[in-house]
């Protein structure tokens, strides 16, 4: 398995299970609370949508904002992704929605909202998602707000299965998307040239796929 | 059901589930539970030496998915019979919450498929039917000790229990000695089996069912074996002492910590 997978896996399987063993341990009764089903399924992926239109969009207008962004995760992100499959790709997102989820949402908020203020814990909790996920200010702050976006999600259903859907499904379509797009860039960099782009882009792909 | 007078013995106060039998008193678990310990250490040196002379040519997995097997279903027999499959605790369970004290083995389960000597060297059917002889060790195994043996220490304590069933469950892995197994591997074997068995404990207590830690037993079981690429691949020159004495150290330790968390709680929830 590709050693940054492996990294993520790892790490994303120790986070959840501190949150698990977290939430177990306040007696919050997130996994009570938990329903799988169609429902929550179709809600999860309604909830998506959004969430990638308006960050993806974000992403590729030339403004200041999802310029800078688009390059921060060009120099971490993307080097570190350029060079996983698809179902790379997939393992980490879904394992980074259950870790985090179960870490974030799952221990922390609900936790915490037993003892102050359910939208305050969402708010702290939130700013320490993003603080967390610091790459530069322009990044802590998109990942701030995503984290805003699957708190509130969470808070709304009660099921800690719809965010980590949520996350999951997010996760791996950005990336998705993300990868392709940051691929040419790579490879110009790298050729010097532009034209060579497409050729071997395809052959990344095919490569990756394997 | 208990629909009728409730009975007054220890035994039936510390159990909160609904499948008792009232021709079922202490005593009689006591003795099934010691038939059950001693039929079964039995059966493992027995029955497979006896499969090897009937069929001399066969292969190991052969062999396993019948000894395992037959034990499984002639035991799941056995208690259907004598005190019912929900009295021993196969049953719907009423709390996933058997996960945190199953963390343990769920990251080593993982752990397995990371580690660097795992091949997946195993051919299709062959993968299928050690998943299956992992299945009826899982069966089998915790239907003993967490299951008869577990009803049969209960009226003890909580802590009595889930100790006594580990001591029995590492020392049925004595059994190893009467094989060419070097002793020092089978006695840290002990070890890391009374580890689990203090784990299993937990998870059967966080669970209110046998079927979270057959499951656990099963997949962890099924992941070791198919990653090592058979059963005769496990025990190689990788496998050191301290790969069993150390996992087996954090489990007893994480799996007594979960039993006096859940412990604890149920005398508060009572007072």
């Amino acid at each position: 398995m590709n050693r940054i997978v492996l990294t993520v896996f790892v790490v994303e399987a120790i986070l959840g299970a501190v949150g698990l063993a977290g939430a177990w341990w306040f007696e919050t009764p997130i996994l009570e609370d938990m329903r799988v089903d169609l429902r929550s399924g179709a809600i999860a992926i309604v909830a998506t949508i959004p969430l990638l239109v308006v960050s993806l969009s974000g992403l590729r207008s030339k403004s200041g904002f999802g310029a800078e962004l688009l390059e921060v995760i060009r120099k971490t992100l993307g080097k570190l992704f350029a060079s996983c499959s698809v179902i790379d790709l997939l393992i980490v997102s879904i394992m980074a929605g259950i870790g985090e989820e179960l870490f974030f949402r799952g221990f922390l908020q609900a936790s915490l909202g037993n003892v102050i203020h359910p939208w305050l814990a969402l708010v702290l909790v939130s700013i320490l998602f993003g603080v967390v996920h610091w790459a530069s200010w322009v990044y802590a702050l998109a990942a701030g707000l995503i984290g805003l976006f699957l708190g509130v999600v969470f808070l709304v259903t009660g099921n800690l299965f719809v965010a980590i859907a949520v996350h999951a499904l997010y996760d791996f379509f950005a990336m998705l998307v993300i990868v392709r797009m940051l691929r040419p860039l790579a490879n110009a960099k790298e050729d010097g040239t532009i034209s060579g782009t497409i050729s071997t882009d395809q052959e990344h792909n095919k490569e990756s796929i394997q | 059901m208990t629909d009728t007078t409730p009975i007054t013995t220890p035994f039936t106060e510390t159990n909160s589930l609904n499948g008792t039998r009232e021709n079922m008193n202490n005593k009689k678990v006591m003795q099934f539970g010691l038939l059950v310990f001693i039929g079964m250490l039995i059966w493992e040196p027995v029955v497979s030496n006896l499969i090897v002379l009937l069929l001399p040519d066969a292969e190991l997995l052969p062999i396993y998915l019948i000894h395992k097997g037959l034990f499984a279903v002639l035991l799941l027999a056995v208690v259907s019979k004598v005190g019912g499959l929900k009295f021993f605790g196969i049953e719907r369970g009423s709390s996933w919450w058997f996960l945190v004290p199953a963390l343990p083995i769920l990251l080593l389960t993982a752990a397995v498929f990371f580690a660097p000597d795992a091949v997946f060297g195993l051919s299709t059917p062959a993968t299928v039917g050690w998943i299956f002889v992992a299945l009826f060790i899982g069966i089998g195994e915790e239907s003993v000790f967490r299951g008869v043996l577990w009803r049969a220490f209960e009226a003890r304590g909580i802590l009595v229990t889930a100790f006594a069933t580990s001591v029995l469950f590492g020392a049925m892995h004595l059994i190893g000695l009467l094989t060419d197994i070097p002793w020092q591997i089978v006695t840290s074997q002990a070890v890391f089996a009374f580890g689990a068995g203090m784990m299993f404990a937990a998870v059967r207590l966080a669970s209110g069912s046998l079927l979270a830690p057959i499951m656990l037993h099963a997949v962890f079981d099924a992941s070791a074996i198919v990653a090592a690429g058979g059963l005769s691949e496990m025990i190689d020159d990788t496998l050191t002492v301290a790969h069993l004495l150390i996992p087996g150290a954090v489990f007893a330790v994480w799996g007594l910590v979960c039993i006096l968390i859940v412990q604890k709680r149920r005398s508060r929830a009572q007072s």
